[in-house]
């Protein structure tokens, strides 16, 4: 028995307040990945300047020559063949073009996992039917023991993306994550499944 | 300097870095209430930044607020609920399986003492696990992260009544929980 540990810490016996408050004091959480806080301040701001329609940088008096100047190089380029954008984030027309295609991953489980936390990240340019606007879900529930099925409706835009869908499940502390990679559409119902088990 | 000089040549801060220095020293209690709920590093990465990218056009509001620290987290709480929580009862069907055997543990072992502890913390934490979320907020907020009981209120929008009667149901079912005869410890003492 370590002499910093005291022997009350790790034997059983009677738990009073004080105790179980220094046990949950205790409780670990990790430190943030270097660069955390740049990184978070960096993409909320970048996000919400590419949002935002209200700061008129425009109109400050020392900027009006710069939008001239912007505003005759536009016209030039368009006039030379006019303007080709490859957009990385799909259009929303894009989306509702898009057809769902189910995804079926079929897995065994030995016992029952109860609040068993689901996590399903997606590749840039597919999404899940009805949550477009996000590419990670999660939620929690009860998995039975035996097999089980979970039905992912994936809406890909432009083809077969690249990359993968990342499933993970979590519970009580344990982790497994598993990777699949999108189908491409079939030919009779314009949708596709896989199965893996 | 003259102060109308000193003025005119002053560059007001931006809202940007007015937003900076506000949130800044409260990022890391932040991401790690956010970890506590989320139990997993990138969501709670994510989980933050969400909430900073709804609060840049905020800034006055934030400048007005008295005690920040709990503020930010009472947002980042309600957040976590509109992100996660409420998407408990997905319309997806939530059949999924794993092989226990293919599990990662997340403890670590670093000789007898730090397993034995480890192995506490771990049955601690499958004890908080099993509360009800309303009291294992409670115990989040309060006993792990140090909030008071009134600022655990505020957070959760709770009167402080309630936030401790919940705080003393919770920890009698923690003790409960990880009474002799409930805990396994691998070694005798």
């Amino acid at each position: 028995m370590s002499t910093k540990e005291p022997l009350s810490h790790s034997c059983p016996g009677p738990l009073g307040d004080d105790r179980l408050q220094r046990l949950l004091r205790e409780m670990p959480a990790p430190e943030p990945e270097v660069g955390f806080e740049r990184r978070v301040l960096r993409a909320a701001l970048a996000i919400r300047h590419e949002r935002s329609e209200s700061r008129m940088w425009w109109f400050r008096p020392m900027r009006w020559p710069v939008a001239a100047t912007a505003f005759c190089l536009l016209g030039l380029f368009l006039a030379k063949g006019g303007l080709r954008v490859n957009a990385p984030v799909p259009a929303l027309a894009d989306w509702e073009a898009a057809t769902p295609r189910t995804v079926h991953i079929v897995l065994d489980s030995p016992r029952q996992l109860p609040g068993a936390t689901i996590r399903v990240r997606l590749p840039a340019g597919a999404t899940l039917e009805g949550y477009r606007d996000i590419d990670t879900l999660q939620w929690q529930a009860d998995i039975p023991a035996g097999g089980n099925r979970l039905s992912l409706p994936v809406l890909v835009t432009g083809g077969t993306p690249e990359g993968i869908i990342r499933v993970e499940i979590e519970h009580e502390g344990a982790r497994k994550a598993l990777e699949f990679s999108i189908p491409p559409p079939s030919k009779d119902d314009g949708g596709a499944s896989i199965t893996t088990t | 300097m003259n102060t109308w000089l000193t003025r005119l040549f002053h560059t007001p801060q931006s809202r940007e870095d007015r937003f900076v220095s506000l949130v800044s020293p409260h990022l890391r209690r932040m991401y790690r209430m956010a970890y506590r709920w989320t139990m997993n590093a990138h969501e709670a990465e994510d989980l933050v930044q969400d909430v900073l990218v709804r609060l840049v056009p905020r800034v006055a509001e934030l400048e007005a607020v008295e005690r920040l620290g709990p503020w930010l987290v009472r947002v980042l709480y309600r957040r976590y609920v509109d992100l996660y929580r409420r998407r408990c009862a997905s319309p997806i069907d939530a059949n999924l399986s794993l092989e226990s055997d293919d599990l990662e543990r997340r403890a670590p072992a670093r000789g007898n003492d730090d397993f034995r502890r480890a192995e506490l913390q771990r049955a601690l934490q499958r004890a908080l696990w099993a509360l009800d979320e309303e009291w294992r907020d409670i115990v989040l907020l309060h006993d792990v992260e140090g909030y008071t009981a009134i600022e655990v209120a505020d957070i959760l929008q709770l009167n402080v009544g309630t936030v401790k009667s919940r705080l003393h149901r919770a920890r009698a079912k923690l003790k409960k929980s990880l009474a002799p005869g409930t805990l396994q410890i691998s070694e005798a003492c």
